[in-house]
């Protein structure tokens, strides 16, 4: 996946290019991200933050790596308003994040969560918990709890007990 | 390295935020949200957290009859934490009026209570010889303040309910795909025209037991799309001759199939830019 945004380590608070205000974000990992507010601002997170003049200087973008903030901003650059000239060439587009064929495609639509969540993205937010939920889909529990490297912490007796109380939905 | 990646093979999904698991788990089928609750202590309750409820029930699938999923439906909605439901839509079939129906009323109550945006019922008898039934809606629906989308389809029964005079029903409505069978034409002639800002209808008509004449009256200014599918029944006769009196000054879209000869009569229609006429008609 390609690095939409640039990275400048050196660049901190604010800046302007052109017309357009740029903003600055740090991933979790000290990775550095100009964007522009007009792109950014997809986040309600950081939208929240200009609106109220809190985003003057680098904006941290916490629990979230370089390499996923990275993603985010292509998401974002993507999703500006005319940046796709049809709705189903970005339907194409996010394609790519709808779907978890194995377990590196799930961690990093566990890493874009985290990012939806945090910034407040709702059309990525809705995109990633789509996949997880196709993923969930004709799964049996087994199944389910190997893919996604869930322990149950349930004895045998505390299971068929959950079993028995929503019978309906295991027998149909 | 990161907190994230030092993490990479163990349990991420269970971390994730309470509502994130919520929104995953509402775009399930409801059955299948409830089955993540056996996977670990984390998601015993997660699936309480669900705003959106997808139920459906084949006669034939092995479950001891439908009082099981009777009891089911009942569980799910006494359980549901979200105070806001986005989708309730029900799919069953049935075979006596006994049971099942005697719920649908109630269900559809918390639906409303719970704010619901779009609702979708599908229901289909199984009668014993050439029965039919009323599935009586409660009166609620009528005023619902959050309703947009309402899907109301059914076999060999007809959702029915009083439309009172000078009262504006379905507020929000903009959407309504409604399918009759032996309709009532008081509700016929109500219905519609009581919907404020309909912009999108489909009517399915089943020509079979209707031995009244039917006038259906579409006076909605504000429909933009109008599909109506007039069929007759298995056997192929034709039933009675409906007429539909469509007035919607700002309809674009209007699609008529039918195959039972019925009468219309379009006023009004300035803006129409795509009409389709399939069947054959009595012009």
């Amino acid at each position: 996946m390609s690095t939409a945004a640039t990275a400048d380590a050196s660049s901190s608070g604010d800046t302007t290019e052109g017309s357009v205000r740029l903003l600055t974000l740090q991933s979790e990992d000290g990775e550095v991200f100009e964007v522009k507010e007009t792109i950014a601002t997809q986040s309600v997170t950081i939208k929240g933050m200009v609106d109220d003049d809190c985003a003057t200087s680098t904006i941290p973008v916490c629990n979230v790596t370089g390499r996923t903030l990275a993603m985010v901003i292509e998401w974002w650059n993507k999703h500006e308003i005319g940046a796709v000239s049809n709705e189903k060439e970005l339907k194409e587009w996010e394609s790519q994040f709808d779907t978890i064929d194995d377990k590196s495609d799930r961690d990093d639509v566990y890493d874009l969560l985290m990012a939806a969540n945090y910034l407040n993205i709702p059309t990525l937010l809705d995109c990633c918990t789509s996949a997880v939920a196709e993923a969930i889909k004709g799964k049996s529990t087994d199944e389910m709890r190997e893919f996604f490297d869930i322990k149950s912490d349930f004895d045998e007796k505390e299971e068929d007990a959950l079993r028995k109380e929503n019978q309906w939905a295991f027998e149909n | 390295m990161n907190l994230i990646e030092l993490e990479r093979g163990e349990d991420i999904i269970s971390k994730l935020p309470n509502h994130v698991l919520g929104h995953i788990l509402s775009r399930l089928d409801t059955k299948d949200a409830v089955k993540t609750c056996v996977l670990s202590s984390r998601w015993k309750d997660l699936w309480t957290l669900i705003y959106n409820l997808h139920f459906k029930y084949l006669e034939n699938v092995k479950d001891g009859g439908s009082s099981s999923f009777e009891n089911f439906v009942d569980k799910v909605l006494s359980r549901c934490q979200s105070q806001e439901i986005q989708d309730f839509f029900i799919s069953f079939h049935f075979s006596d009026d006994t049971g099942i129906l005697s719920r649908v009323a109630p269900w559809i109550c918390f639906a409303i209570e719970h704010k619901v945006q779009n609702m979708e019922i599908n229901a289909f008898y199984n009668p014993p010889d050439e029965e039919w039934l009323p599935i009586r809606l409660p009166q609620s629906i009528l005023t619902c303040k959050t309703l947009v989308m309402l899907n109301l389809s059914s076999g060999d029964c007809d959702f029915v309910f009083d439309i009172p005079d000078s009262v504006v029903c379905f507020p929000c409505l903009k959407i309504l795909h409604f399918e009759a069978h032996r309709s009532n034409s008081n509700l016929m002639q109500k219905f519609f025209r009581s919907c404020p800002v309909l912009e999108e209808l489909t009517i399915r008509v089943d020509i079979e037991y209707n031995e009244n004449v039917l006038t259906f009256d579409i006076t909605v200014p504000t429909l933009k799309t109008l599909e109506i599918h007039l069929e007759p029944d298995w056997k192929g006769t034709r039933g009675s001759i409906h007429k539909f009196v469509v007035r919607a000054r700002n309809l674009e879209r209007l699609y008529i199939s039918d195959d039972t000869l019925a009468s219309f009569v379009i006023n009004e229609t300035p803006y129409i830019s795509d009409a389709s006429l399939d069947g054959c008609f009595n012009c």
